[in-house]
């Protein structure tokens, strides 16, 4: 995200001033966010001071990507990668970030011009289902309440059926 | 003005709209935040425009043509980031009802997003997946063996597919349900957020909610569990609707005919007013209480009164003109 103030520089500093009653928010770069002077101040967190959580400091800070030129030190900074190569080059920096975001380090989604099979149909057939679960489940309560335990022990069998088709 | 939010939409009493948006990035061209080369800037517009300016349905432009209304019209269409509007190489290749772009040098080369309306993730998923068909098999995409397709952030990684769905919450967002839906959605690896303004409380109850994950999982797990979670939501949103109706129904009423006489009548209204008032409305069609209108056609008429929309079509740019042209749109739907 460009600085809204000099539309030049990365904005790292994200402020909500109240100016005259009115609440804003204002995306700046550290330069023109130190001339900014006067309104009442909250820095928030950026998602990237989240993710600088995950870094070691300052290690191998100097390392740079033969294919466009990025840092460490840069990748850290603006949690941007700079081309396909960084992604090997920085790949033990990048490595615990993505297990922290998506709990996973592996694609296992389609390759490129690969056709993803979804079928328009199948999504109300899933909704329909999940409503043919639910009653399924009341009607198991119900039949564990009446001490109907051949129903219940049916319909049981039933929805873990249900489940594992969905799944 | 938004077409594609078309009538009798899957879900639509509760489901605004759908959004898929997939990243994707050249693969021997710096990403955007690195690109210095101008024959590189070219190929990355060229690429796309030479693979889907076939199709006779697209049009394409460079943000640099666009005057500053355009773009702030596109944004509030959701057609365009404020993001790409900054950019000064920014491209944009798009269908005729908006409902298909591909934004080109935002934080990724290209962004390829589809719209639909009411919950309908396959079908949108479905168009946006032939559009990046297209793309695949004339550029060579920077794609990874093991981690999928690369994107210029870590947290769009692997299949780079970000589906939404924006949703009209009033029930919930009426017994203060937000925080907690909010809290057990990102335990499943998804987010909710309000549909206008950056995380501020909503006006009029709308909500998007996305997923979070990208990789590691498919396409396809992405949005059966979108779809799983936004069926509990809808199922929630449904059942503390008819609750708060048998509650304080006669309460309930009066403010739905208010916001009716209100929007009937009024000779200004803001945006954030507008928003309300048809929220409220909303809310009194999916109870039966409204019948001379549809959940669509108010949806269709809140997009359209949205600021730069206006001033991009009818060219008022004074705040108090808009008002009152907004006001007139809203009348001539309620008479």
């Amino acid at each position: 995200m460009l600085c809204d103030q000099c539309l030049k520089n990365q904005a790292t500093v994200h402020m909500t001033t109240f100016v005259n009653g009115q609440v804003k928010t204002v995306h700046l770069c550290s330069q023109c966010a130190a001339r900014k002077k006067g309104s009442v101040v909250i820095p928030w967190f950026s998602f990237n001071d989240f993710l600088s959580a995950f870094y070691d400091e300052d290690e191998g800070a100097d390392v740079v990507c033969e294919g466009c030129g990025t840092t460490l030190a840069s990748f850290k900074k603006e949690g941007r990668l700079g081309c396909a190569q960084c992604y090997k080059t920085f790949e033990s920096s990048i490595t615990p970030i993505l297990k922290s975001i998506h709990m996973n380090t592996r694609h296992t989604g389609k390759h490129p011009g690969e056709r993803v099979s979804v079928e328009p149909g199948k999504e109300a057939e899933a909704s329909e289902a999940e409503q043919h679960k639910e009653q399924l489940k009341k009607e198991l309560l119900h039949a564990v309440s009446v001490e109907n335990y051949e129903e219940a022990a049916r319909l049981r069998d039933e929805i873990t059926l249900l489940e594992k088709e969905g799944s | 003005m938004l077409t594609w939010l078309s009538n009798n939409a899957p879900e639509c009493d509760v489901v605004v709209s759908t959004r898929i948006r997939l990243a994707r990035n050249l693969a021997d061209v710096p990403f955007p935040a690195r690109i210095s080369q101008p024959d590189d800037i070219e190929k990355v517009h060229n690429q796309a425009k030479q693979c889907l300016m076939k199709s006779p349905e697209f049009s394409y432009q460079r943000l640099s043509s666009l005057s500053e209304l355009d773009k702030r019209a596109l944004i509030e269409g959701h057609v365009i980031s404020s993001d790409l509007a900054r950019c000064k190489n920014g491209g944009l290749i798009v269908n005729g009802d908006q409902s298909l772009s591909v934004m080109i040098m935002e934080e990724d080369h290209y962004r390829l997003q589809g719209f639909g309306a009411g919950l309908s993730l396959f079908k949108t998923y479905n168009l946006v997946d032939r559009l990046d068909q297209m793309l695949a098999g004339e550029v060579e995409y920077a794609f990874d063996d093991n981690l999928g397709f690369l994107t210029s952030c870590p947290t769009n990684v692997g299949t780079g597919l970000r589906a939404s769905l924006m949703l009209h919450l009033p029930a919930l967002s009426a017994a203060k349900g937000i925080p907690r839906i909010s809290s057990m959605i990102g335990k499943v690896g998804m987010t909710v957020r309000g549909a206008f303004g950056e995380g501020s409380a909503a006006s009029g109850a709308f909500y998007q909610i996305s997923n979070q994950v990208t990789l590691g999982v498919t396409e396809k797990e992405i949005l059966m569990r979108l779809l799983s979670i936004a069926s509990k939501v809808i199922d929630f949103e449904r059942n503390t609707r008819q609750e708060l109706y048998s509650n304080m129904g006669p309460a309930l009423e009066d403010k739905i005919w208010r916001a009716i006489g209100v929007l009937k009548y009024a000779r200004r209204m803001t945006d954030a007013e507008a928003q309300k008032l048809i929220s409220d409305v909303a809310f009194g069609v999916s109870l039966g209480i409204v019948s001379d209108v549809t959940s669509s056609q108010l949806y269709r008429i809140m997009m359209n009164t949205r600021p730069a929309i206006i001033a991009h079509e009818s060219g008022l740019l004074q705040a108090q003109d808009r008002d009152a042209a907004r006001a007139e749109m809203l009348r001539q739907v309620f008479s």
